[in-house]
């Protein structure tokens, strides 16, 4: 099977997403942030009585509260969340998956089974190792060796 | 494994000729078996098309390079002494090292909180070992260089790019999805 055809037929369960980091709609921004500083995530998703109601990613952070004019932290985090945000679902093909990330931009997509309960999240980190792994024989053997700014005058 | 150089008969997968020394790596490569393998494999890292870098100086405050990046919409900036490349800052430092803290400290040159003298790829480096290279250490930003000198910038997201560039037709919206 091509690797093209081989995208169309896999699902999402193929790759090794990471189990949901979330918070309640009431928690402070200061909480979110907490949360993705403490878990070292990027991102977190809202939960609001089981149901996906948002996700604050890293770069929601820098521009809608680090930014000057930014919210301030003690507001709820529904304030500089993405609300409805898109998804994948387990049963999507990989392909769809990663048709969804590059075609949004997105860096984080939340996965829901069947029943639209949440699973966890997929990263635009697990989805490229992810490709690194289906080609193990050519990535992990190819040589050359990189250098540092400034390596060349003997630092 | 017979050395394309001098002949000599050496082990099946041996990394280097016993008789003239010569690096024989690429001979145990295996053979692409699709299109996105053999661009891996033969492309070079320049062929993702890398973004022109966003700079900002060793003594820029936080605070700007924190709106750098907003108004560039961009994800890391690279701090530049006006000789070379001395630093880069993402979107992951900022949250990680200064997070709220950005209010006390906004004040404070850059250089207190970027990662110190980034690692960096030349552009003729295959695209495989590019991918092997940023996996290997959790990067989203790869700087490029060309001869020494700052080429531009890569990202993850470039890879992707490949992909659809390989095989366009992988879950092509037929209009009826959001």
């Amino acid at each position: 099977m091509d690797f093209r055809s081989y995208l169309e037929t896999e699902r999402v369960g193929r790759v090794d997403y990471r189990p949901a980091v979330w918070v309640a709609p009431a928690a402070t921004i200061a909480e979110a942030i907490d949360l993705m500083r403490r878990q070292a995530v990027g991102c977190v998703l809202v939960v609001d009585c089981g149901r996906l109601a948002g996700i604050v990613t890293e770069r929601d952070v820098l521009r809608r509260v680090l930014a000057r004019g930014g919210a301030a932290p003690a507001e709820p985090v529904t304030a500089i969340m993405t609300p409805d945000p898109v998804v994948v679902r387990t049963r999507d093909s990989l392909g769809s998956l990663f048709r969804r990330m590059y075609d949004g931009g997105f860096r984080h997509l939340p996965v829901l089974d069947d029943n639209d309960g949440l699973l966890g999240t997929i990263s635009i980190k697990r989805v490229v190792r992810f490709l690194a792994d289906q080609f193990p024989q050519i990535v992990y053997n190819i040589p050359p060796v990189p250098e540092r700014f400034g390596a060349r005058d003997g630092a | 494994m017979l050395c394309p150089y001098c002949k000599h008969e050496n082990l099946e997968g041996a990394d280097q000729c016993e008789s003239c020394l010569m690096d024989l790596q690429p001979l145990g490569l295996p053979e692409a078996e699709t299109a996105l393998e053999d661009r891996l494999m033969n492309e070079g890292v320049a062929k993702l098309g890398a973004k022109r870098a966003i700079m900002v100086g060793p003594r820029t405050s936080i605070r700007d390079a924190v709106e750098t990046m907003v108004k560039n919409e961009i994800g890391c900036v690279l701090v530049h002494d006006g000789e070379r490349v001395v630093g880069i800052l993402s979107e992951r430092d900022l949250l990680l090292r200064v997070g709220l803290r950005l209010v006390s400290i906004e004040n404070q040159p850059v250089s207190t909180v970027m990662t110190h003298r980034p690692l960096t790829l030349d552009c003729d480096a295959p695209l495989a070992f590019a991918l092997n290279y940023m996996t290997l250490h959790d990067f989203r930003h790869l700087p490029l260089t060309r001869n020494g000198e700052l080429e531009g910038i890569i990202s993850l997201r470039d890879f992707l790019a490949l992909l659809f560039r390989t095989y366009p037709e992988i879950a092509q919206s037929k209009g009826v999805e959001q």
